[in-house]
């Protein structure tokens, strides 16, 4: 028998109390995968995006601000003026040099807005695009079901959108007042389109009163896209030279999309931080209670040779499994909370996948919180005099 | 029997809500070895301050204790617990089990906080623990919790944890206490037996007139000093510090 049996029996000897004690460690562990894997998966699955997207640059407004992104990630309350397009698309031909090589100019109008569907009322994007040059962009772009629209009254829907929302072919959606027949269901790429609603670009525009404004104006050019040096002097040149807008490439765009995540990150970290204290307090509280039941055991072991580092190796043993059983079913809920949270709320789309660095981040929290918070109560309770703890007094 | 236990001038003196209580007011004491000593004495007399400042658990504030002529006091922590371990048997009147371990287990337990190697070899161990518990009459109990014994086997498997390390020095508080007649009297013989058979150096701590009958030495604690030594058990009913 060793010392870490010793630990162990003990463990399954408090069943409740241990049980306590895991909860405290599980919690804080669950919240901190949970907000690394969705950040890690908004990471992936900006990456997806810009480059499923297939474009070698993209124009934006400038400054956007976080609370002004939709909740499936997009930009739809700041807007650049169409007059822009065209000295986006002077400076790309100006770099690229050849007159040969196509540049081809998507551009994108989002609005937020409930939609009708029947008499149901659902908060969506809506994406007002020319599905002639979006289709002349990105050949991949498939439908599910249906057809591309013919006229101006026809949409096509997220393949997500329309399964959520239960919505078929020839079905009929209200916007702003104006019937769109369901002309397309598009397949899903794991991204925001998933979950928003395509509708003829100029008609949205009108609709929305905003003729002459767009939300975001891609480029593609082959050039760009294999001539990296190329592609950044492209973008230098137009956010020196066009005002209020900022050009990125897919890369760029990805990374700052990041960084407007990050910013909530900073608050959603003080969260983990303020669970991990109240944690750590929990344990202690549980710890100090459960080591104080057990002096007479403590003034047995020292009577029959333990050293305080014995006793200590046994006690922390104890905490360290409970710390990383913590770990090990605190990543797992996580794992779990960050699908709900994707599935339910934010839409990301980028799947789940299992991170071994997380993991061993999970572990070593959950070994922290214990150990942290044990290791005091443990330290005081080890220089308890033998005959004190046979009266059941904690003198320390 | 050569000297073996020696205390000279042993104080101590304990802080309870801020009075000093003086429990010994300097003891000098000699215990051969192999002695059969029996300490008796009123609640607050000394006698447990004594015996547990002679194995290592509580700490004088004043004089020494020599072991084979080595004062264990001047011993560090990691020391002492070795010399708790290796030089001495400990048997208390409750708590003397850990719950969570089965009779074996609980016998082995000093051997995993032994820093010898030999004492770390799992099946011999085991070997001597269930030969233990044969002598004692307990081998069909080797895989019972400390719940499912009556208190007399309790005692039993303790003194046989208390023998596990073969230490030459067995102290037992109140090894007897909250038994029945009948059952003392049988824990009472297996000391004599050890005593005899194992040539342990035994410290038993007694209110039980029973004990009277098999020590070698009686020591009577009053005040904190030893009062006289009794060979006579009835005289020690006289002086009221055994139950009769």
């Amino acid at each position: 028998m060793e010392l870490i049996v010793l630990a162990i029996k003990d463990i399954f000897r408090r069943k409740g109390k241990s049980l306590y004690l895991l909860i405290a460690i599980v919690i804080p562990v669950a919240i901190l995968s949970t907000i690394l894997l969705t950040f890690d998966n908004a990471d992936s699955s900006l990456s997806t995006l810009a480059s499923k997207f297939g474009f070698t640059l993209i124009v934006q407004p400038k400054n956007i601000r976080v609370d002004k992104i939709s909740q499936i990630g997009v930009n739809t309350q700041e807007y650049i003026p169409e007059g822009v397009i065209a000295d986006v698309e002077r400076i790309v031909r100006e770099t690229i040099r050849n007159p040969k090589d196509k540049v081809i100019t998507v551009v994108r109008f989002y609005q937020e807005d409930d939609l009708l569907i029947g008499k149901a009322k659902v908060s969506s994007v809506v994406a007002g695009i020319d599905f002639k040059t979006e289709l002349e962009a990105k050949p991949s772009w498939k439908l599910t079901s249906g057809r591309w629209p013919e006229n101006d009254q026809e949409a096509v829907l997220g393949g997500s959108y329309a399964s959520s929302r239960k919505v078929s072919l020839q079905d009929t959606v209200t916007l702003g007042g104006s019937e769109f027949k369901v002309a397309g269901i598009l397949q899903n790429y794991n991204s925001s389109e998933d979950y928003m609603v395509f509708a003829p670009f100029a008609v949205i525009q009108k609709l929305y009163n905003k003729s002459g404004f767009v939300s975001v104006i891609n480029i593609q050019n082959v050039s760009l896209d294999k001539d990296k040096k190329m592609l950044q002097t492209a973008v230098a040149e137009i956010n020196k030279n066009i005002p209020n807008i900022m050009a990125l490439s897919p890369q760029q765009f990805s990374t700052m999309k990041y960084a407007l995540l990050k910013k909530s990150l900073k608050f959603l970290m003080a969260i983990v931080v303020a669970t991990i204290a109240v944690s750590i307090f929990s344990i202690f509280n549980i710890v100090t209670s459960v080591l104080y039941s057990r002096i007479k055991e403590i003034g047995l072991l020292k009577s029959v040779g333990a050293s305080r580092s014995q006793l200590l190796t046994i006690f922390l043993s104890e905490y360290l499994s409970i710390g990383l059983m913590g770990g090990l079913i605190g990543y797992p809920l996580g794992l779990i909370m960050t699908y709900l949270l994707d599935s339910l709320l934010l839409k990301l789309g980028a799947g789940i996948k299992i991170n071994i660095l997380y993991v061993l981040v999970a572990l070593l929290v959950g070994v922290f919180c214990s150990l942290i918070a044990s290791f005091y109560p443990t330290y005081r309770l080890s220089k308890i005099k033998i005959t004190d703890s046979f009266r059941s007094q904690w003198e320390g | 029997m050569s000297e073996f236990i020696e205390t000279k001038g042993l104080k101590k003196i304990y802080h309870v809500g801020g009075q000093k209580v003086e429990a010994l007011k300097g003891v000098d004491l000699e215990i051969a070895k192999g002695d059969f000593v029996v300490f008796m004495g009123h609640s607050g007399s000394g006698k447990t301050t004594l015996v547990s400042t002679i194995g290592g658990l509580t700490r004088p504030t004043e004089g020494t204790v020599l072991i084979e002529g080595n004062d264990i006091w001047k011993l560090n922590d990691k020391q002492l617990s070795h010399f708790r371990n290796r030089k001495i048997g400990f048997m208390f009147q409750s708590f003397s089990l850990l719950p969570t371990l089965n009779v074996l287990n609980n016998v082995v337990m000093p051997a995993i906080f032994s820093t010898n190697s030999e004492r770390k070899d799992t099946e011999a161990l085991k070997s001597k623990a269930i030969s233990l518990l044969t002598d004692l009459d307990m081998k069909r109990k080797v895989n019972s919790f400390p719940s499912e014994l009556s208190g007399g086997e309790q005692r039993r498997v303790a003194i046989a944890r208390a023998l596990i390390n073969d230490p030459e020095i067995i102290l037992a508080d109140e090894p007897t206490g909250e038994l029945d007649i009948r059952t003392e009297r049988e824990v009472i013989d297996i000391f004599c037996q050890i005593n005899k058979t194992y040539q342990k150096t035994l410290i038993v701590v007694s209110h039980s007139l029973t004990w009277l009958e098999k020590a070698k030495t009686i020591i009577v604690m009053k005040d904190g000093l030893i009062f006289k030594d009794l060979a006579d058990p009835v005289e020690a009913i006289m002086e009221g510090v055994c139950k009769s």
